[in-house]
């Protein structure tokens, strides 16, 4: 394949399905990954395809001994060179008092939002290093930048997600990789993601009474054009670090 | 009516405040043009109506509110103003032990007190028209550093009130944001004071006005259901 890949990992029919679309019909063939719904990953990857782009998809378990490495190997060797990279693996699981937060709950909230980072950016960096170029965008959260109440889980996940990617940069970026942190700091109109946590019934009424033409969600296709204007920076211009919200929201440094 | 853009803190043709200017023109706005010096801003105009662009210029001190005042209403005359640039700055590493009271204040007034007369004076307008209100930011906006007192002071001071307007404004439909430049940029300010230091860094290493401005353009392009407050640029060999 001559199409540079633009590889997925976590994509739901939010940031993830809509950042492969938007790369997809941007020249890239698009990869994505997730962990379940089968259905939901072939209609993705389905609706690429129609549009004109180039997809194609699987489940993975990408907190699995093994998942993430034989995954950069495995789309390498058989589908291209991957130039772009998003880890867009959540680890939000709602508010938990601490004697509510289990050492399992725990561990997999750093499995899935610092833990796989390192083994992605382990896997694929000498790749990048060798070609002399590459981006790795790393979709991140309020928490990253906050410990609000209830989040010991995900802050403490997110958190080292952000260091990890400042240290990545230092490291990387002279080298020609593209490290960027982008902070979603606030609710993403998606289905898979903010929709299983809130119920169908919560999920339609935020969006009826914020959501659409309220902008008061973020759409995940408008999310989808940010990321892909940082992946085309030049380089005497890089992006580390942006934040994006809703305009009628409130920034993280204002919250309570 | 045309959309109108202004960019406060305009001088040599190759910073970058022409290239902000440059770069929305090239959009199809009308630029308005701001700064001290009258025959660099005529510069910048003639160089974006060569490109086939529309701007105009507008003489003024940022640090004066009456000349922000008549800067607004020059411009409310040419169109519909949709955004405001305030690129003012100026620096000038200095030892502490050198920092007069003096120099201390007139960065202030410079860096700090100049983005509060700008947001004051465009705010009213940018209210009824939306739009987005940009400032440039620096490395000394985040953190200090030993021969940057004056400066970092002064900048840390315009990116918290950046902050601030946000919270107020974002909800009533402007769009509120920081460019955090951190790094050299590969223009005339630095080329003039330190231009072995920018041989020195060699090809992509300081960077380039043009494609800091994208990073304007794609904040002022963005969708209010997902806006950016702040972003950082540096060139990829940057060490911080």
């Amino acid at each position: 394949m001559t199409k540079p890949v633009c590889l997925i990992i976590g994509a739901g029919a939010g940031i993830g399905g809509n950042v492969a679309k938007k790369f997809a019909l941007e020249g890239y063939h698009a990869h994505l990954c997730r962990r379940s719904d089968e259905a939901g990953l072939n209609r993705l990857v389905e609706q690429i395809n129609v549009a004109g782009g180039s997809a194609t998809g699987q489940l993975l378990n990408a907190i699995e001994d093994g998942a993430i490495e034989t995954l950069v190997a495995e789309v390498e060797d058989n589908i291209g060179q991957i130039d772009v990279v998003l880890y867009n693996l959540g680890a939000q699981i709602g508010d938990h008092s601490l004697a509510d937060t289990s050492a399992k709950v725990f561990e997999r909230g750093w499995r899935m939002g610092t833990f796989g980072l390192y083994r992605l950016a382990f896997a694929l960096t000498p790749r990048m290093e060798a070609r002399g170029h590459g981006t790795i965008l790393v979709t991140s959260a309020t928490s990253a930048m906050r410990g609000n109440k209830g989040q010991h889980s995900h802050a403490a996940a997110m958190g080292g997600r952000r260091m990890l990617c400042q240290t990545l940069n230092a490291e990387f970026a002279p080298k020609g990789i593209h490290v960027a942190h982008i902070v979603v700091d606030g609710s993403v109109d998606a289905p898979d993601t903010l929709g299983k946590m809130l119920g169908e019934e919560l999920f339609q009424e935020l969006r009826e009474t914020k959501g659409g033409a309220h902008d008061g969600l973020m759409l995940p296709e408008k999310i989808a054009e940010t990321y892909f204007h940082v992946a085309k920076q030049h380089r005497s211009v890089w992006t580390h670090e942006l934040d994006l919200r809703a305009y009628s929201d409130t920034a993280w440094w204002n919250h309570g | 009516m045309t959309d109108i853009a202004i960019v406060v803190g305009v001088s040599a043709t190759n910073g970058l405040g022409a290239a902000i200017a440059r770069r929305f023109s090239a959009a199809g706005m009308h630029a308005v043009v701001a700064g001290r010096r009258a025959q660099r801003l005529t510069a910048v105009v003639e160089d974006i109506k060569a490109r086939g662009g529309e701007a105009s210029l507008c003489v003024s001190d940022a640090t004066d509110a009456s000349a922000l005042e008549k800067l607004m209403a020059n411009a409310n005359s040419l169109g519909t103003v949709k955004a405001v640039i305030f690129n003012v700055g100026n620096n000038q590493p200095m030892a502490f032990e050198d920092l007069t009271e003096q120099t201390f204040e007139t960065f202030w007034r410079t860096c700090t007190l100049a983005g509060f007369l700008t947001a004051k004076a465009a705010l009213p307008t940018l209210l009824l028209n939306g739009g987005s209100l940009l400032f440039t930011g620096a490395s000394a906006s985040m953190r200090g550093r030993p021969g940057f007192a004056h400066f970092g002071a002064a900048k840390a001071g315009l990116r918290n009130l950046a902050q601030a307007l946000a919270k107020d404004y974002g909800p009533k439909g402007v769009h509120v944001g920081h460019v955090v430049v951190d790094g050299v940029i590969n223009g005339e300010m630095i080329r003039t004071r330190f231009g072995d230091y920018l041989d020195q860094l060699g090809e992509d290493g300081s960077l380039e006005p043009e494609a800091i401005a994208e990073a304007f353009w794609f904040m002022h392009t963005q969708p209010r259901n997902t806006w950016t407050f702040e972003l950082d640029v540096r060139p990829f060999k940057e060490t911080w």
